[in-house]
């Protein structure tokens, strides 16, 4: 069933102890936050555990939530911080680069209609590719995601990330400039 | 030159490739109600052992700064009893073994008796 109220409603309507509400707004919001995390962390099952813990969060401390900014602004500013600490927490532990690998081959879409070789160079371009974007400084990487894996605005990222629409548009830009450069090597064809 | 851009939009169409496959993967359909039942299960445990856990956190946090204060105050105890309960060598007598006058008679090279 489709809900017809606005964010700023169904906020009021939970606060005013409509847990249902709450329900509804993970329902809306479950997908995008959900994107935003495969591009930080390429992994389902991570994504899954990091938007619960995002959604677990936004739960108790709704009520925190001033409206200065939009609902989804504020959604999205708290799964970016959680992505940024999910993956310090990792490097920290170590075990970032052990499933890198791993997880290059399920991503890897179609790999059963291709011949091993064929099969082996989709692993190393997926890799390189993957290593390409996390290598990204911080800033420029959060752009990048927002506007590749959720098709936000110049406007909406900057809002987002508290920045100028032009200082955005730097980041984005100088982005796609090391991207290139980190997959000089690749030789496609 | 026109070699190089068409390079560059083979890296974006990677780069972007790369981008649809992972946009493609789907969240599990029941996320949402597994994290409905989290939050009520997390409820009903903050609502059962919530006056016990505060009173317990209050206990546990006094004993564990007190703790604290005990061990350093341990320490400082044991570092100035130890160190006051050095003496120094009572055994004077190692002074003089290693003494050369003792070891060689020196005064049959100097001539005097």
């Amino acid at each position: 069933m489709i809900d017809k109220r606005g964010d700023d409603q169904i906020v009021t309507d939970f606060l005013n102890g409509d847990r249902e509400s709450f329900r509804v707004l993970a329902e809306m919001y479950s997908d995008t936050l959900f994107r935003v995390a495969m591009g930080y962390l390429h992994s389902k099952e991570d994504s899954e555990d990091l938007v619960q813990e995002v959604l677990i969060k936004v739960y108790s401390s709704l009520e925190t939530f001033k409206g200065d900014s939009k609902l989804s602004t504020w959604l999205y500013r708290i799964t970016v911080n959680a992505c940024l600490n999910e993956i310090a927490k990792k490097r920290r532990r170590g075990i970032f680069d052990r499933i890198e690998d791993g997880m290059a081959k399920i991503s890897n879409k179609g790999g059963a209609d291709r011949n091993p070789q064929e099969s082996m160079i989709a692993d190393e371009i997926t890799i390189a590719v993957r290593k390409a974007i996390d290598s990204l400084p911080e800033k420029q990487k959060t752009a990048f995601i927002l506007q590749k894996y959720q098709d936000l605005s110049q406007k909406e990222i900057s809002a987002i990330m508290q920045l100028s629409e032009g200082s955005v548009e730097q980041l984005l830009m100088r982005g796609k400039e090391s991207l290139k450069k980190k997959l000089k090597h690749i030789k496609t064809n | 030159m026109k070699k190089d851009r068409s390079d560059n939009l083979d890296q974006l169409d990677l780069v972007d490739n790369y981008v649809k496959s992972e946009r493609g993967i789907e969240p599990d359909p029941y996320l949402v109600t597994k994290l409905m039942s989290r939050i009520d299960s997390l409820e009903r445990v903050e609502a059962e052992f919530a006056p016990e856990f505060r009173e317990n956190h209050i206990f546990f946090s006094t004993l564990y700064r007190v703790a604290i204060a005990a061990g350093i105050a341990l320490i400082l105890f044991l570092g100035v009893s130890i160190g006051s309960s050095y003496k120094g060598s009572l055994n004077n007598e190692i002074a003089l073994n290693i003494n050369d006058n003792q070891i060689e008679n020196l005064h049959l090279y100097q001539g005097e008796e």
